[in-house]
């Protein structure tokens, strides 16, 4: 018969701690109304334990059970399939607290314990994160050893002791299997979404959006640059093109998104080689600096030459691009043309009037595109927080009136002005500039470094040119980090209060942020994107991959960790030996060949008394070797004068040749 | 139809599982023969995941294709981590077996269908810490011990027992969990104990003396607590419990203190337990029956003998004689008409 294991009150109160733990990171995405219940179950639980309530009735069990189903289902309706199933296995959690009695249920929590400490990954991936993650795993193996130890045992540490020993053990196979278990792609379609929200652009831009941005310190990406990065004025990241205008919103034309159909462009200027790690943005674009010219598969070249990954982006990418920064030569086509000059039927006929006149002046776009220049250096004045544009002809308004904006007001006036003249052009958004981390040499872009820009097409050179009224108007954005020149603004930086208060950007503090910022990004690509350099490290470190060696890899330091960690278990050193006995021991051995050694029941005094009868010149020391044993052992009296008078009692008595004097004496 | 094909199936599987448990069992007990003691080494120990623990790698199952799908390498570092934990897991659980001394000391002797208690000495090995050891015999109750600051334990472990006579200790079951109860390491031993099981006492009949002084239901009635007939012996000291007719209510007047009236029997009643004395019983029945009379008259104090077909033993008192008498009721006729008894002894 098997006995049925109850657990011990100790490991009630693991069992409690760790569900605490393994919750707290989900508190952001779990329902408020989950909270009630974990109140209610942790409360009844603690009410049972302390010998105060009985266990709810199972009608309890089930209509709490059933509650909790619907309210999931609820959720389902309007959140992501992944809050949901993580809500799932809180519950179960929780409702397995109020009928909890045996190993068995013990065991079922430590397991979705251990399954929630994984999803957590898929919320949070921080540096913090991963360490309070391992702390969860050891009190969690902490808590299953709990579940199988007795119930006298009453160290409540050592089961952690245990668990973190375990977990030191373990490490080295963890690593390697990491370094080397093949890295496939998912095997089918996941949701992705797990109901998180994302800051940064979005597919259609109205002139005031971009300020929005302004108002987080949240990054972007980051780039690392094989040579030198470009200066900071030509910093600039595309990201994505908007070429339809309905007199409020740019937005974006199917053609816009169609593949590049052949190689009639072609790029100039500077090449940069470098890698991106870019944040989740929920979008489909990805950045990359000017013209991407080489990029990865996975990632294709739209027309406007921008890059559009497979899927929305969910989780941080990593990827190689190299760029050209230059002006982009392509012939358009009649129907690209006319796209690019596309306008609201009318409104804003001031605008449309100015424009005309300027090209009725100008010799060709160049031309006009300086007069412009010169137009917005004149009156117009750059500001997180423009007035609001409620006329129904807001360029106009823009223009003439307020003449106060931001980039996106700028640039979707100029654009408007340029087509309205003919010329075909088109809105860029993107970012503007970026920290260089001196430390680590990787190019920090956060999203207050949003920005939006336009290109024009010139007839005359067949050429996309880069135009940035905001170089005119605030010719300081380009120079200087974004953080500076905004720093007198209220709006900026709003949500991000550490930043703008300067508690970050102090000598000392920045220097600190910028170690962090490079021990983070260090993170990012070698651990979180670690798939994407899996192979290359590989190679570098083996040569050409073969089965052989990979497996020589795993078994060479897999074994030898789990020898040494064997032989630690099963090779206990005995003991220390007491060193009066090792003494005693040497002078047994000095006189083993006499066969006078100590017998076994014999005591340290009858050996002594023995061995003075035997060697009268040694008789005094004998006795005082006894005398002195039984005062250390019997009297415990550990005074370090008596050891040392033993010690050197047995030395004197091992130099004298005792063997010699024994025949001496047996001669007589 | 289907529900008893179902049902025929699980039996099917049922037995077929029981049957290996079975086959390992004996295969494992052949490999180690009877021995007073021994140390627990790889030779002796098997480990295998225990049902949490399969559970525990369907677990990292899943978490490997949560980590593959999202693409997540904090999900592969967690997942490999619980993996290697795994691993590990196996030479903890070893070691929590391995090097433990057992002594097998003795068994007592007990009546059929009371439980047949087995003493035995774990040692623990060096420095060595062992926790969560479970001991039990293939039929019997087991026990929990820890060895940590304690190095060495005495317990006693129970079997059951279901026919008199001569009794084997069974397969020894040594086994643990910890510290993550993912692997169970267990092993089988045959230990080199033996007990005598004697019959059931069961009560009844009359028993005449051979001195025809006294008849069964005189002695009957001197069970009680009338101890008058018998001789004074002298005083003892009194015990709460004792009754209260015994106190010698005078010496305490005297305040000489509580002291109690002893009595001896009269030694010249001597009795014999004779296997003719009830003719109308089965063996086993008489045997119990005989058993029974001798646990009363050895707490008599009287002289009592037994006479068994082809056996013989004077009558005489006090507790060696009473094993002798018990030994051999236990052993009466038994190669003769319990040769299956002793086969299905063998666990």
């Amino acid at each position: 018969m098997k006995p049925l294991f109850q657990l011990t009150r100790s490991s009630m109160i693991w069992l409690l701690i760790s569900i605490l733990l393994v919750t707290i990171p989900f508190i952001s995405i779990l329902p408020g109304w989950l909270y009630l219940l974990a109140f209610l179950t942790v409360g009844w639980r603690l009410m049972v334990h302390s010998g105060r309530w009985n266990f709810p009735h199972w009608s309890v069990r089930f209509g709490l059970l059933l509650l909790v189903l619907l309210g999931l289902l609820f959720e389902l309706r309007g959140g992501s399939v992944m809050a949901v199933t993580v809500g799932l296995l809180v519950s179960a959690f929780l409702l397995k607290l109020t009928e909890m009695y045996h190993r068995r249920d013990a065991l079922v929590v430590i397991f979705v314990a251990f399954l929630l400490t994984v999803c957590s990954f898929l919320f949070h991936q921080s540096i913090p994160m991963a360490l309070y993650a391992l702390v969860c795993l050891i009190v969690v193996t902490a808590c299953l050893n709990t579940v199988y130890r007795s119930q006298q045992n009453s160290d409540i540490w050592r089961p952690l002791k245990h668990s973190v020993t375990l977990y030191m053990q373990a490490l080295p196979m963890m690593l390697v299997l990491f370094l080397i278990f093949p890295r496939i792609g998912p095997l089918w379609q996941v949701d992705m979404n797990t109901g998180q929200s994302f800051t940064g652009l979005s597919d259609s831009m109205s002139p005031g959006d971009v300020s929005r941005l302004t108002r987080s310190a949240e990054i972007a990406f980051r780039a690392r640059f094989d040579g030198p990065p470009p200066p900071e004025n030509q910093r600039y990241w595309r990201g994505l093109t908007y070429d339809r205008f309905d007199g409020r919103r740019w937005t974006r034309s199917d053609l816009q998104t169609a593949r590049l159909s052949g190689s009639q462009m072609s790029v100039g200027g500077q090449q940069y080689n470098y890698q991106m790690v870019m944040e989740a943005t929920g979008q489909p674009w990805r950045y990359g600096l000017d013209i991407p010219m080489v990029y990865p598969a996975n990632i294709r070249r739209i027309t406007d030459l921008t890059l559009v990954g497979k899927q929305p982006l969910m989780q941080r990418a990593q990827y190689q691009l190299v760029s050209q920064s230059g002006s982009i030569r392509e012939q358009l086509s009649t129907e690209r043309f006319t796209e690019y000059l596309q306008l609201p039927q009318q409104g804003n006929e001031d605008a449309r009037l100015l424009a005309l006149q300027w090209h009725s002046e100008a010799a060709g776009a160049k031309d006009l595109s300086l007069k412009m220049m010169a137009f917005f250096a004149s009156e117009f004045r750059y500001t997180l927080e423009p007035p609001l544009l409620s006329s129904a002809d807001s360029i106009d308004q823009f223009l003439f009136q307020t003449q106060r904006g931001f980039c996106g007001h700028f640039a979707s006036a100029a654009v408007f002005m340029f087509r309205a003249a003919g010329i075909p052009a088109r809105v860029v958004g993107g970012y503007m500039g970026g920290e260089l981390n001196p430390l680590d040499g990787a190019l920090t872009v956060r999203q207050y470094e949003a920005h939006a820009w336009l290109e024009y097409w010139d007839r005359q050179d067949l050429s996309w040119h880069r135009l940035d009224p905001t170089s005119v108007v605030a010719p300081l954005r380009l120079e200087q980090p974004a953080e500076q020149l905004f720093r007198s603004e209220s709006a900026f930086l709003a949500d991000a209060l550490m930043m703008r208060n300067g508690f970050l950007s102090g000598t000392l503090l920045k220097q600190l942020r910028l170690r962090y910022e490079a021990m983070n990004y260090g993170w990012h690509r070698w651990v979180l994107n670690f798939h994407q350099q899996q192979s290359g490290i590989l190679q570098q470190l083996l040569g050409d991959i073969s089965v052989l060696k990979i497996l020589l890899l795993v078994l060479v330091p897999g074994g030898l960790v789990l020898l040494l960690v064997a032989a630690s278990l099963l090779f206990r050193r005995s003991p220390r030996k007491d060193p009066l006995l090792k003494a005693l021991e040497r002078l047994d051995k000095q006189l083993k060949p006499a066969g006078l050694e100590r017998q076994s029941g014999e005591t340290v005094n009858q050996f002594a008394t023995r061995l003075a009868v035997l060697f009268p010149a040694l008789a005094v020391e004998f006795l005082d070797l006894a005398r002195c044993y039984e005062q250390i052992i019997y009297a415990e009296n550990s005074d370090p004068d008596l050891i040392q008078r033993f010690m050197e009692i047995i030395g004197r008595c091992i130099k004298v040749n005792l063997s010699s004097v024994s025949s001496g004496d047996r001669l007589k | 139809m289907a529900a008893d094909i179902k049902a025929g199936l699980g039996a099917n599987i049922r037995a077929f599982r029981q049957r290996l448990k079975r086959g390992f069992l004996d295969w494992s007990l052949r490999r180690s023969p009877r021995l007073k003691q021994l140390t627990l080494s790889q030779r002796r120990i098997y480990i295998l995941p225990s049902r949490a623990g399969f559970v525990f790698l369907l677990l990292l199952l899943v978490m490997l294709l949560l980590a593959i799908n999202y693409q997540n390498n904090l999900m592969f570092a967690t997942t490999f981590l619980l993996g290697s934990l795994f691993v590990v897991a196996i030479l903890h659980t070893y070691a929590n077996l391995s090097g433990i001394r057992i002594n097998f000391i003795r068994g007592h002797a007990c009546f059929v269908g009371e439980q047949a208690a087995f003493d035995l000495t774990l040692t623990a090995s060096g420095t060595r810490q062992y926790e969560s050891i479970q001991l039990r015999f293939a039929e019997g109750d087991g026990c929990a011990i820890d060895l940590l600051e304690l190095r060495q334990m005495h317990l006693s472990l129970y079997q059951q027992t279901h026919h008199r006579g001569p009794l084997q200790a069974g397969a020894l079951l040594i086994e643990t969990f910890y510290p993550l109860g993912l692997f169970r390491a267990w092993t089988w031993l045959q230990a080199d104990l033996q007990t005598m099981v004697y019959p059931r006492p069961v009560a009844g009949g009359t028993l005449p003396d051979l001195t025809g002084s006294g008849s069964g239901e005189q002695i009957q009635a001197r069970l009680g607590e009338n101890s008058g007939g018998e001789e004074f012996a002298g005083l003892e000291q009194y015990q709460p419990g004792m009754s209260l007719k015994r106190v010698a209510w005078k010496n305490y007047a005297r305040g000489q203190g509580m002291h109690a009236k002893h009595y001896v029997e009269l030694s010249d009643i001597r009795r014999w337990l004779n296997w003719q004395l009830w003719p109308e019983l089965g063996t086993e029945a008489r045997l119990s029956r005989l058993t029974w009379w001798v646990l009363q008259l050895h707490r008599m104090e009287e002289e009592y003998g037994l006479l068994l077909p082809g056996l013989e033993i004077s009558p005489n008192r006090g507790e060696v004689h009473r094993i002798q008498v018990l030994e051999a009721l236990a052993c009466f006729a038994l190669d003769a008409e319990s040769d299956s008894g002793t086969a299905e002894k063998k666990p």
